[in-house]
């Protein structure tokens, strides 16, 4: 890494190498909206079972209610999730997670870095881990996971999930103020690439999507997920998972869902999710014995 | 020879919740540990030490060995163990021999339970080396340590977070033992930046190893320190910090080597309403905000850091950056409510669902109106108290649509209040719309207001009755919408405000105000199982204050008003020291017990005509004189009066018992008699229902 200010590239290319190098797979993002990194099949599934299994890629997390039309410099209803998952969790990972922010130029000794409990849940994939979110001076720069359930099954070995918040990172790095001016590559910005697409989506999200639409999607997807896995298609009843999962998202945004509807729905999905995963192992399972 | 003892249990940051339930639990389960083992050590001789990552033991004077005890073995019974001249017999040779010693060893002892003698071979335990039973000490405190959430790791052992390292000594001497692929050594590690690897030499080392390593292991010097450098910082600028959601208790054990700094936020940020501040320094930061000697929010704000103090500049700056970003945040959200304005918000309600069997957020806000209408015209208020109120019950809901509350739930209430103090509404208005939460707590504060406590019970019972109409009553240790407080809150409100509102029209009107949403509980069901909820919580109030529960139970079936079923059990409560109170269980028992015998459909009028005995005549006229006296009282609230009056009456009750056959062959002689008898019972059971009442 050379003494100026990473860019935002710098960082991403930065971290896929420091965890090339451990040995990851490089992974690339799921194809259909996702929330978070766990979402990918990546991890979802992968974590599920016996066999090791080391990844790395980068998520772009899809978020509709934390748009906010690009005015907000702190708040992205897209943003960019940094993801690793080591299973099983080696013994020195705490060193290895902080030697990659070394890597990436974050001269550790000169900050208070902190493990600062939070256990972290996913209930709409019935998934759980216990861990800290790390901080950098007082910034939430990690949310450090070492799972115990996903999709509702007791995990064995346990992997340990590493979720780099990216934005945040770099403007840490350069030392701006709002994810938009962050550089991404000399002459060009954060902004420059995603201004406007926050700003459609967020009006989308917000004022635009049809909620009828959306709730019809919701179980259409539902019926897809149910009538895969009926077949024993696993990974296209995963995807659906995914979908109504980003349907619920945008009702969510849209202001559509009460309290008690939201329990309802992350129910359903979580539910969904349940079965795809024991699907999963029962199919890798099968697997192993033919 | 004594020496000491250390476990110290190396971790991954362990949660500041598990750290205080290892200080609460563990000295304790240490002194059991070396009870069960025998080891004898001194009352004062355990402390336990706990900082982010790690949990120590110090036990101070462990002997060198178990307490060698007496062990006492039976054989047979004295008379049969020696002979008439004193030898002893073959059943005693016997038994030495199986214990290997002669019969001159054994000793005559009575025993205890039976009264009877045997002889005895009392011999002295083995006592083990207490090097040999630390391992097994060592193991147990390690795997039986208890936390609120365990995690698995990857071993067979379940605990807070990873276990990384162990250092166990007894003197200068290692303890050897291993768990969950960890093995025991002298060997701790220091501050995660600062330190480095220590050898500990001995356990009266370990505080001070650790200082050299950077890592201040004493958790109560920790706090002291901390506390001491806030109040350094921050007593010459005269300021104060504040602490609501008790961060120091997180603080604390997130840190091995404090430095207390104090930060600041752009001034103008202070245009924000201070809950909202306080909020961002709290919940997420951890921060401690600064007050002014009145009580005014500062620009200012102490935190504790666990990096290396000379680049405390650096590590300030950053936490102020972060702190800066969180306020915009929340001044972004803000921004767009205030924008959006309070009666907009109140008008979108109808976007959110309340709950998915009965409707919006907006028909609550309607129901609200309607239930602080009703619990005005019940409580007489009127005028500009009555029409604040409906103001504020109409704007109460306004925020559930705020881009605030959705980001901290926790401000409900808080910004509906301030958004409509903000749009010029007057004040009670503004504050009744935050108190209709309160109390939020067991012992919380009530309402101030009067708006505030009509529209803080309307709140309640809605809720409580939407609840038991949605099948969704608490059960057992299950209380989702933590309704058992909501109606201690109406309790408390009402006992407080002197509502004297009746329970049942209540509760009957809230169910009505639900609409024709089906699927619902029937009302008859919901208005019984409601009010038997409540008032268990007026049951709870008053046995709190002292009234007996037996007491409260004879009052509870006689009345629907909290205030009227307080006086009634104050009343009887005095009424159950008197000396008249006898006459008044007599007055009541007898008929009462008598009267089960009149057959539901032969109730009815007493028929004077058909009396016999002169005293029938002369207790009719002397129960209709007391229960019109009674009745008087009651209408004036004197309870224990007309409890008295009733009493009056006994020995004429007496004589009657003494004179008249109540059973009478005759069918309309005996039922006259029997009406007789039920019209006195029930006279008093409008008071009290006295066979609750124990004896």
């Amino acid at each position: 890494m050379s003494s100026e200010k990473p860019t935002f590239q710098d960082l991403l290319l930065g971290l896929q190498a420091f965890w090339a190098a451990r040995g990851c797979v490089v992974w690339h993002p799921w194809h259909t909206e996702v929330g978070a990194g766990t979402f990918n099949p990546a991890t979802f599934l992968r974590a599920l079972g016996p066999e090791p299994w080391n990844v790395a890629y980068l998520e772009p997390s899809i978020r509709p209610t934390d748009g906010r039309y690009g005015e907000n410099p702190y708040r992205l209803g897209h943003y960019y999730q940094y993801q690793v998952i080591l299973k099983p969790a080696p013994h020195d990972i705490q060193d290895l997670y902080l030697a990659s922010l070394e890597h990436v130029g974050i001269r550790l000794a000169e900050h208070d870095v902190r493990f600062v409990e939070d256990d972290w849940e996913q209930p709409t994939l019935g998934a759980w881990g216990l861990g800290w979110e790390v901080w950098i001076d007082g910034m939430e720069a990690t949310q450090f996971t070492y799972f115990q359930q996903v999709g509702s099954v007791d995990l064995d070995p346990i992997p340990v999930e590493l979720t780099y918040g990216t934005e945040r990172l770099a403007m840490f790095l350069q030392g701006v103020d709002s994810a938009f001016d962050l550089v991404w590559t000399p002459g060009v910005t954060y902004g420059d690439i995603h201004r406007t697409n926050e700003a459609h989506w967020s009006t989308y999200n917000f004022e635009v999507a049809d909620t009828a639409t959306m709730q019809r999607h919701f179980t259409d997807y539902e019926q897809e997920c149910e009538a895969c896995l009926a077949r024993g298609l696993v990974m296209p009843a995963y995807d659906f998972v995914l979908k109504c999962s980003h349907a619920f998202n945008v009702l969510d945004a849209r202001g559509a869902v009460s309290v008690t509807e939201r329990t309802s729905y992350v129910s359903r999905v979580r539910s969904i999710a349940r079965r795809v995963a024991e699907a999963y192992v029962a199919m890798i399972g099968a697997g192993k014995e033919a | 020879m004594a020496r000491d003892f250390l476990l110290e249990i190396g971790t991954e940051e362990l949660p500041s919740s598990a750290c205080h339930v290892v200080l609460d639990q563990l000295p304790d389960r240490v002194r059991s540990l070396f009870a069960a083992v025998e080891v004898d050590i001194g009352p004062e001789a355990v402390k336990v030490l706990v900082s982010p990552r790690r949990i120590a033991v110090l036990v101070k004077d462990v002997p060198e060995s178990q307490t060698a005890r007496e062990v006492a073995q039976r054989g047979p019974a004295v008379e049969s163990a020696f002979d008439g001249s004193g030898n002893p017999t073959p059943a005693a040779l016997g038994f030495a021999k199986a214990k290997k010693t002669t019969p001159d060893q054994l000793q005559v002892r009575e025993d205890l339970a039976s009264g009877r003698s045997f002889v005895y071979y009392v011999s002295t335990s083995e006592a083990k080396a207490t090097a040999e039973v630390l391992p097994d000490v060592c193991l147990r405190l390690v795997r039986d340590m208890y936390f609120p959430k365990n995690m698995r790791w990857g071993y067979a052992l379940r605990f807070s977070r990873p276990m990384r390292w162990l250092v166990a000594l007894f003197g200068s001497e290692v303890v050897p033992f291993e768990v969950a692929g960890v093995v025991s050594g002298r060997q701790s590690r220091g501050h995660r930046w600062l330190g480095q690897a220590v050898d500990v030499g001995q356990p009266g080392e370990y505080i001070d190893a650790l200082r050299g390593a950077f890592v201040m292991v004493d958790q109560v010097e920790r706090e002291a320190f901390i506390r001491a450098e806030i109040a350094r910082l921050a007593e010459p600028a005269g300021l104060h910090t504040v602490d609501p959601m008790n961060k120091m208790a997180e603080v604390l054990h997130l840190v091995e080597w404090p430095t207390v700094l104090e930060g600041s936020f752009r001034e103008d940020h202070l245009r924000l309403p201070p809950e909202v501040l306080i909020i961002a320094m709290q919940s997420h930061q951890r921060y401690f905000p600064l007050l002014d000697a009145e009580g005014a929010l500062s620009n200012r704000f102490i935190f504790v850091m666990n990096g290396d103090p000379h680049h405390a500049a650096t590590i300030r700056a950053g936490n102020e950056r972060v702190l800066e970003g969180r306020i915009e945040d929340a001044e972004f959200s803000f921004d767009k409510d205030v924008a959006t304005g309070i009666e907009e918000m109140a008008r979108n309600l109808d976007r959110v669902v309340f709950h998915d069997k009965i409707g919006t957020m907006r028909e609550k806000a309607d129901r609200l109106v309607a239930l602080t209408a009703w619990l005005a015209d019940a409580e007489g208020v009127t005028g500009e108290a009555r029409q604040r109120a409906l103001e504020a019950a109409r704007l109460a809901k306004a925020d559930q649509v705020s881009v605030m509350v959705r980001e901290f739930a926790d401000l409900e209430g808080t910004m509906g209040m301030t958004y409509a103090a903000m749009e010029g509404f007057p004040a009670e208005v503004a504050q009744a719309v935050r108190e209709q939460f309160l109390p939020d707590a067991a012992e919380g504060a009530l309402p101030q207001t009067l708006p505030g406590s009509l529209l803080a019970t309307a709140e309640k019972v809605d809720n409580i009755i939407a609840a038991f109409a949605c099948a969704e009553p608490p059960t057992g240790s299950k209380d989702p919408y933590g309704l058992r407080r909501a109606a201690m809150g109406m309790v408390n409100i009402a006992l407080a405000q002197e509502f004297g509102y009746r329970l049942r029209p209540l509760a009957e009107f809230a169910y009505t105000a639900l609409g024709g949403h089906s699927h619902l509980v029937p009302q008859p069901d919901v208005v019984d199982q409601a009010l038997e909820f409540v008032l268990e919580r007026l049951a709870k109030a008053l046995t709190d204050q002292g009234v007996s529960r037996e007491t409260v139970d004879a009052v509870l079936p006689t009345s629907d008003g909290f205030l009227d079923l307080r006086a009634r059990a104050l009343a009887l409560d005095e009424a159950r020291r008197a000396v008249w109170f006898d006459d008044l269980v007599v007055v009541y028992t007898r008929p009462s017990n008598l009267a089960k015998k009149l057959p539901p459909d032969q109730a009815g009028p007493v028929d004077a005509s058909l009396f016999g005995p002169p005293v029938e005549a002369e207790l009719h006229d002397q129960w209709k004189q007391a229960a019109a006296r009674a009745g008087e009282a009651v209408e004036e609230g004197r309870y224990l009066d007309a409890m008295q009056a009733l009493a009056g009456i006994r020995p004429t009750v007496d004589r009657y018992f003494d004179e008249v056959l109540v059973m009478a062959e005759e069918d309309a002689v005996r039922i006259n008699r029997l009406r007789l008898l039920a019209s006195v019972a029930g006279t008093v059971r409008q008071l009290a229902w006295l066979e609750k009442l124990p004896g």
